[in-house]
């Protein structure tokens, strides 16, 4: 499970902000609003899990917020970041 | 010319984009294995014995020394690979455990010169990919073909900026 977790935010984040981010122009208040907030969360845990995985560079134990960080955190800040997005009033 | 030039475009902005992290982490792991010694991520010892060859104690009685001086839990788990150093007359017994604990013995007569973490081989494997498993040696070579693949189309676009508008 923690493997696909980390394949999952490692590959659709990107993906789905590429997506999103087709025909940016004609996109609605709502649909710009979650592009934003999953991206800056998207590169906010990119930082965290870099330096989760790195520090200190000894393997993570079995479980705990490192190890959570490690698989789950690009996914978590993707998911949260969009979640924000979609419930902040649109401008 | 122009279709090829808006899938060379799209191929560079989306390759791009899907291997951002998996760049990012190769690269940083990088250039940490490059100052690996300067970074103290590998024990070391300023000890030099080259006559200590010629005299050195059995495998067995170096590893009994070594095992000695990490905690018990880790000379349960046993020795991974011992590196003979001739010159030095030094050998480096690495054991198998999670953290990769190191110790630098003395050939010719088992002194303890250092103990400590082999770093350097946790990053080796984040850098492959290995640290999550064996069949994850994959995500580096497909972060590898992706680079190449960027480096050519990131080519083409610099040789043809105008491409895609004619």
């Amino acid at each position: 499970m923690n493997g696909i977790a980390l394949l999952a935010g490692l590959f659709v984040p990107p993906v789905y902000l590429l997506v999103l981010g087709h025909h940016f122009r004609d996109a609605t208040p709502r649909r710009k609003s979650i592009f934003w907030g999953c991206t800056v969360g998207w590169l906010t845990a990119v930082v965290v899990v870099a330096v989760a995985w790195m520090a200190n560079p000894v393997l993570w134990p079995g479980a705990g917020l490192r190890t959570f960080a490690v698989y789950w955190g690009l996914l978590a800040g993707a998911g949260v970041g969009a979640l924000i997005g979609a419930v902040r009033p649109a401008r | 010319m122009r279709t090829l030039a808006r899938w060379i475009f799209h191929g560079h902005l989306w390759v791009g984009v899907v291997v951002t992290f998996l760049a990012l982490s190769i690269s940083v792991t990088g250039i940490l294995l490059n100052h690996k010694r300067a970074l103290g991520f590998m024990p070391e010892t300023e000890y030099s014995n080259p006559d200590g060859f010629a005299a050195s104690l059995s495998l067995s009685e170096l590893v009994e020394r070594s095992d000695a001086a990490v905690p018990a839990h880790v000379a349960e788990i046993g020795v991974d690979r011992m590196d003979v150093r001739p010159g030095d007359g030094i050998v480096k017994v690495r054991y198998d455990d999670d953290e990769v604990h190191e110790v630098t013995v003395a050939l010719a007569d088992g002194e303890i010169l250092a103990v400590g973490l082999r770093n350097d081989v946790f990053l080796e494997k984040l850098h492959s990919g290995e640290i999550f498993g064996d069949a994850w040696i994959l995500l580096s070579d497909f972060t590898a073909v992706a680079l190449v693949l960027l480096l050519l189309t990131g080519a083409w676009m610099w040789l043809y900026p105008r491409a895609r508008q004619s």
